[in-house]
Order: C-alpha cells, then sequence, then structure tokens
C-alpha cells in the first residue's frame, strides 16, 4: 500500500512522535523548535499517499493535543485542515524537489500556525494574538522548512531504502 | 478521498474541539491521564534533553562571548563615565550649597560663575571664570568663595572675566583685623601668604587674628574674610608694623565663585553683612 512495509512506518510513526513529545526541545534553537509533525504530514503528502495525509494529520493533531496546553482540539483541526490543502496542492508540485519540499513545508507551516491562532482567537477570546505574532510564526516556520530539507531525505532513506521503490503516487 | 470518507474525518478532525467546548473536563482529564503515565518518561527524556541542550547552549554561549563581552565592556565605560560625571555633579552642587549664606546675606549682586582656566604665570596669579559683561560683570567686581575673598576682576569681556588673586604681586586690598580693628593693606607677593603692611606701632594685632576686608576703597564690601595671621613683626622702616596672613581660601582648589558685582546705580558697597 505504501511501498514499504507497515513494520517500517510504524517504527517511523512511534520514533517521530516519541522524539517530538520527549525530545523535541534538543532542536530548540532561540526558542524557536522545528514542527516535526507538520513535516511528516508533507512528506506523507508528498512521498507516500496524498489522500491519507488528512487521516494522518488527525491522528499527529490529537498526540500533540493531549500533550498540549492549549485548546484542545485546535491543533487537531489545524493540522488537518494544512493536510487536505496539501494533498490537494501536492500534484501540481515538484515532489522530488527538496527545496519544494522546504518551501512548502514553510507555506504550511504559516498555515498552520495562523489556522491554530485563528481556532483560539475565535473559541478563547481571552487569548488576544500579540503583536509578534507574525514574526514568530515566520521564524518558527523558516526553522520548519530548514529542517525539514534535511530530515526528509533521512525520512526517505529510512522508509526506501532503494530509491526505486518511490512511486509518487498521484 | 471521496467526500462521504473526506466528511467523516473533518467530523473527526472537529470532534475534539466541539468536545473541549462543551465538556471542559474531559480535556483537562485525558491530559492529566497523559501527564501522569508518561511522567517517568518525561523526567528521563527532560534529564538528557537538558544535557544535550546544554552543549548547544554552552556552545552558542561560547560563539557570543566575545561579543557579549565587547558589549559589556562598552557599557561598564559608559557606566563608569556617567558615575563620574555624577561624582563631579555632586561635588559641584556640595560646593554651591556652601556658598548659599552668601547668597542669602546678599542677594542682588552674587554671580554664581566657574572657573575655567588658572594662569600658570609665576608672577601673575589669575584665573579666567565663564562669565562676563552679559552677566553684568565688570571691572573691579569682587570675587568671593564660602571660605573668603579670592581676588578681584581685572577685564570683563562678553562671557568671561579675568580676575586677579590676592596672591598676585599688584593686588592690595584694605583690611582690618577683627579683634584690635587695626587697618592695614594687604598686599600679595607671589607666595602662599600674604603681607599685611602699614599696620600702626601701637596696635594690638596678634597672631591667630582674623582679617576681614575694611571697606575702604570701593572695590570690596566690608567684613569679607581674608585670612588669619600667622607672624607679626616690625617693617624695616621702624614704623609700622607688619603681618604675614594665611587666606582662607585655597586658590588652587577653587572651582566656583561668587561675583558681587554692583547694583545699578549703586557706587560702592555699603556693607558686606
Amino acid at each position: 500500500m505504501f511501498g514499504t512495509s507497515i513494520r517500517r512506518i510504524g517504527l517511523f510513526f512511534l520514533v517521530i512522535v516519541f522524539f517530538e513529545i520527549f525530545f523535541g526541545r534538543i532542536l530548540e534553537i532561540f526558542g524557536f523548535r522545528p514542527d516535526l509533525f507538520l513535516i511528516v504530514i508533507v512528506f506523507w503528502a508528498f512521498v507516500i499517499n496524498r489522500h491519507t495525509a488528512p487521516q494522518i494529520a488527525i491522528v499527529l493533531g490529537l498526540i500533540r493535543d493531549f500533550f498540549a496546553t492549549g485548546f484542545f482540539g485546535a491543533e487537531t483541526l489545524s493540522y488537518f485542515l494544512c493536510a487536505v490543502f496539501i494533498s490537494v496542492v501536492s500534484l501540481k508540485l515538484n515532489r522530488q524537489n527538496y527545496w519544494m519540499r522546504g518551501f512548502t513545508c514553510f507555506i504550511f507551516s504559516l498555515l498552520h500556525f495562523w489556522l491554530y491562532a485563528l481556532i483560539i482567537f475565535i473559541m478563547d477570546e481571552a487569548k488576544p494574538i500579540s503583536r509578534d505574532f507574525w514574526w514568530v510564526s515566520i521564524y518558527h516556520s523558516f526553522y520548519t522548512a530548514v529542517i525539514a530539507t534535511w530530515i526528509m531525505r533521512f525520512f526517505e532513506r529510512w522508509l526506501y531504502p532503494r530509491q526505486s521503490h518511490i512511486s509518487f503516487n498521484t | 478521498m471521496r467526500p462521504k470518507v473526506f466528511i467523516l474525518f473533518a467530523i473527526l478532525a472537529v470532534m475534539p474541539l466541539v468536545l473541549s467546548s462543551v465538556a471542559t473536563p474531559f480535556p483537562e482529564t485525558m491530559r492529566s491521564f497523559s501527564t501522569q503515565t508518561f511522567k517517568p518518561v518525561f523526567q528521563t527524556s527532560d534529564f538528557f534533553s537538558d544535557h544535550i541542550t546544554g552543549i548547544f547552549t554552552k556552545g552558542r554561549d561560547l560563539f557570543f562571548a566575545y561579543k557579549q563581552n565587547q558589549e559589556l565592556r562598552q557599557r561598564i565605560a559608559s557606566l563608569e563615565t556617567e558615575v563620574n560625571q555624577l561624582r563631579e555633579e555632586r561635588k559641584q552642587i556640595a560646593g554651591i550649597e556652601k556658598l548659599l549664606p552668601f547668597l542669602r546675606k546678599n542677594p542682588r549682586t552674587i554671580t554664581l560663575a566657574h572657573i575655567i582656566f588658572r594662569g600658570m604665570s609665576f608672577w601673575e596669579h589669575n584665573m579666567v571664570i565663564d562669565k562676563g559683561k552679559k552677566q553684568n560683570i565688570q571691572k573691579n567686581v569682587a570675587i568671593v568663595t564660602h571660605q573668603g575673598l579670592v581676588g578681584r576682576v581685572i577685564m570683563a569681556s562678553s562671557s568671561a572675566s579675568q580676575v586677579m588673586l590676592l596672591t598676585d604681586y599688584s593686588s592690595k586690598v584694605s583690611v582690618i583685623d577683627q579683634e584690635s580693628r587695626d587697618i592695614g593693606l594687604l598686599c600679595g607677593d607671589g607666595r602662599k601668604l600674604l603681607r599685611m603692611t602699614y599696620v600702626d606701632l601701637a596696635s594690638t594685632i596678634k597672631v591667630g587674628d582674623t582679617v576681614v576686608t575694611s571697606g575702604m576703597g570701593g572695590i570690596y564690601p566690608k567684613g569679607i574674610p581674608v585670612g588669619k595671621i600667622e607672624t607679626v613683626g616690625t617693617d624695616k622702616d621702624g614704623l609700622h608694623l607688619f603681618a604675614l596672613v594665611r587666606p582662607f581660601v585655597n586658590f588652587s582648589k577653587v572651582e566656583e565663585v561668587l561675583c558681587l558685582a554692583r547694583a545699578s546705580g549703586e557706587s560702592d558697597y555699603s556693607s558686606w553683612s
């Protein structure tokens, strides 16, 4: 189904979730940390299966919501909407180009940030959006994009040790 | 993705949000459960994360240490300058406070001036102050401090004036012994001590007496303290006594002075007090 073994995919998710939840702080620079879950969603939509990206987004969003302290469900909805957009646009992009993947991560990280803020703003009016929000979202997204361009190669080699297996599904 | 499946997942994605807004305790219970369950993992991961990020943080700190060091040095230099300026201002204020009794006694004619230059010639003992004709400082205006007489203005320009000190060779001031009331002429001779001459042989001046201005001559107001008598003797001609007077003012340390300018239309000082 995914062009690779289910066991490998399961291990991949386990490691990613474990790393993001428990060791994500290691990648923190100047208070910014990359959104590994978003990178995984983009990677999933680009490389593995774009149709199942929203489902993956829901699962990852729920996991994040369980361990976050923000408004419960906001991450899930935001990730889901992003994944839907990604799955739609991924067809029209050069999915093999790592820079394009990085750029997509940047755009969708921004979108995720703003969607999340919008949801919070609608659901919880007591939390106003700070003046630095726009800059913070750009820095954060840029860092995510930088990490994405590098880490996606690693994901690919891990899940598809033999490059010929990548089908770039339509 | 088929529309029905998409709608199903969309509902699934919105569900937690709706659930948390309708049933508030639910997410809190779930989160506290997950936190409690994964507490040991959190602790362990935190320990490792701290160590790993600590390495990065130390490296980053080291990288920025030079720049920070430079910035801190600049800041220290700037603060030191500020501290020095404040110290200087404090000293000036302390000096001015000491001058207040003079200001209260003769408020209409007094102008505060700062010394901007000290004469370096052996023969001419003078200094320049930062006030001139614009501030109503004219020639022969008496210059004093809270300690006593300093000298008089010998040349006034628009915004600065030259002051002749008591120790100058050309300086001559009519003085009176505060205790014996004997009058004499105080002359400068380029040294620290001033020479009081033309004192009557029958006078009772003695060492330790205070000498003040007599008010004669019309330049210096009467009663300005000048100094203390240190030595008394007979002049070479044998007709008069002389006294060596140590001035109250240390001329090398004076920073602010008072210019006792005459009020317009006033020809002479009536009284110091």
